[in-house]
């Protein structure tokens, strides 16, 4: 395909772009966080381009951020740039490899309604199908705490089904139901449709276990159809656990625990790890937040298929994409090298 | 809806049934689906609208489908052919 799908990610929101005078051209708000651009990423020598083999995404010629009318240009050179970028090119320009970090370093004090121009050039073609960001990232299915992994993986446009991708829980909590098998989960006796949240959308509860997104974000004023949508909710939690259990038991994914607050210990991984083990064989993926650069992005293999990666924060509005996808290559390439071994 | 009481499932059946799941999902009205109609081209449908509409199906079918199959659903036929698949007639493919 020759598309790009070259979009930025603003703390966890996906901006697409208008195409202007040859240039990409989103429209943000300053100050905005970290924004990462993204698009589509290919191996020119697995797509009949040459022999490099490096993971190219979108070529970049000019960076230009217009603010109050006026243009900033970004020198592709700058300091704060790097990760997700390849080296500068003897042409000045710089690939990106389909998720390049755009800290705020670069916008420096500017405020208020702003466009970022992005120039110049995309791949002939990409491979069809997932890009290998998308199937790295398909390989994990989340078990919290919240919803950060999920926006990780959809900003990698991996959207695998999962009971606990868009739920809340914690540590205590994700141990009962796995030491249960989420017994009873989607019985309507134990679940409850709640309208909560900023911005609000009705959530399915079960206090129990769990709190979980249904993404419909207008609030109903008619009794039948709340009737509806929590019959239809409940059905939904019964597959999904269905699901769940039969991906650990076959370990079909490798389960990331986002472990924060007073689960990010060793006594909690290992909890988890041990409800995991008593269902079935699937790895699991315990992150935390580390204040040592050098660990940030490492995972260290604790034994029987528990791994802890490292990561600089947790945050839904300023996700740590470039770490997170380290964090997943790195346990991948463990989790992989164990089963060969 | 009135469940089935036999086990036989046609497929203009099941997929009458499918649409009739989607609306009442979807809450709106969900003209010209067709067995290869795409799921991501239906109005108001993403992924857990899906899964509540795969999850009524089973119900009203009486049956439990193969769960690794639901990250492989594309199309309307692949969720019919996943019910009739799931009841007995044969492996999903």
């Amino acid at each position: 395909m020759a598309d790009p799908d070259l979009h930025l990610m603003v703390g966890g929101r996906r901006v697409e772009a208008m195409l202007r005078d040859d240039s990409f051209v989103f429209p943000l708000v300053l100050p905005c966080g970290e924004m990462r651009l993204m698009s589509r990423a290919s191996r020119p020598s697995e797509i009949g381009g040459g022999a490099d083999d490096r993971l190219l995404g979108f070529r970049v010629r000019t960076l230009t951020l217009v603010c109050d009318g006026r243009p900033h240009a970004v020198p592709l050179d700058h300091p704060a740039l790097g990760d997700g970028l390849h080296a500068i090119e003897h042409t000045g320009m710089r690939w990106t490899d389909g998720a390049a970090a755009l800290p705020e370093a670069l916008f420096g004090e500017l405020r208020g309604p702003a466009e970022l121009h992005v120039a110049d050039l995309a791949l002939p073609l990409y491979q069809a199908g997932s890009t290998e960001h998308a199937a790295l990232l398909a390989r994990f299915e989340s078990l919290g705490d919240n919803c950060e992994f999920g926006l990780v993986q959809r900003a990698f446009d991996a959207e695998p089904i999962g009971l606990l991708r868009w739920a809340s829980t914690d540590a205590a909590r994700l141990v009962l139901g796995l030491c249960r098998r989420f017994e009873g989960l989607g019985d309507p006796g134990f679940t409850r449709l709640d309208w909560s949240g900023d911005p609000p959308d009705y959530k399915l509860v079960d206090a129990r276990y769990l709190s979980l997104h249904s993404w419909v974000t207008e609030r109903q004023t008619d009794p039948a159809r709340e009737a509806e949508m929590f019959a239809a909710g409940c059905a939904r939690l019964r597959l999904l656990r269905r699901k769940i259990l039969a991906d650990i038991e076959g370990s079909r994914r490798i389960f990331v625990f986002k472990a924060s607050g007073v689960d990010a210990g060793i006594e909690s991984f290992h909890a988890v790890h041990a409800a995991l083990r008593g269902i079935g064989p699937a790895p699991l993926l315990c992150v935390t937040r580390t204040g040592a650069a050098e660990k940030t992005g490492t995972v260290e293999a604790l034994g029987d298929g528990l791994y802890l990666g490292h990561i600089d924060q947790f945050s839904r509005a300023m996700v740590s994409f470039a770490t997170w996808r380290r964090i997943c290559a790195a346990t991948v390439a463990l989790v992989d090298g164990e089963s060969i071994g | 809806m009135a469940k089935r009481d036999d086990k036989a499932m046609n497929p203009a059946e099941v997929l009458a049934v499918v649409v009739q799941i989607l609306e009442s999902v979807t809450a709106r009205p969900q003209p010209g689906i067709g067995m290869a109609t795409p799921l991501d081209m239906l109005d108001g449908v993403d992924s857990l609208r899906l899964l509540e509409t795969v999850a009524l199906a089973e119900e009203h079918f009486g049956v439990q489908v193969d769960t690794g199959g639901l990250d492989a659903l594309a199309t309307v036929g692949d969720i019919v052919r996943l019910m009739q698949y799931s009841g007995g007639q044969g492996e999903f493919p």
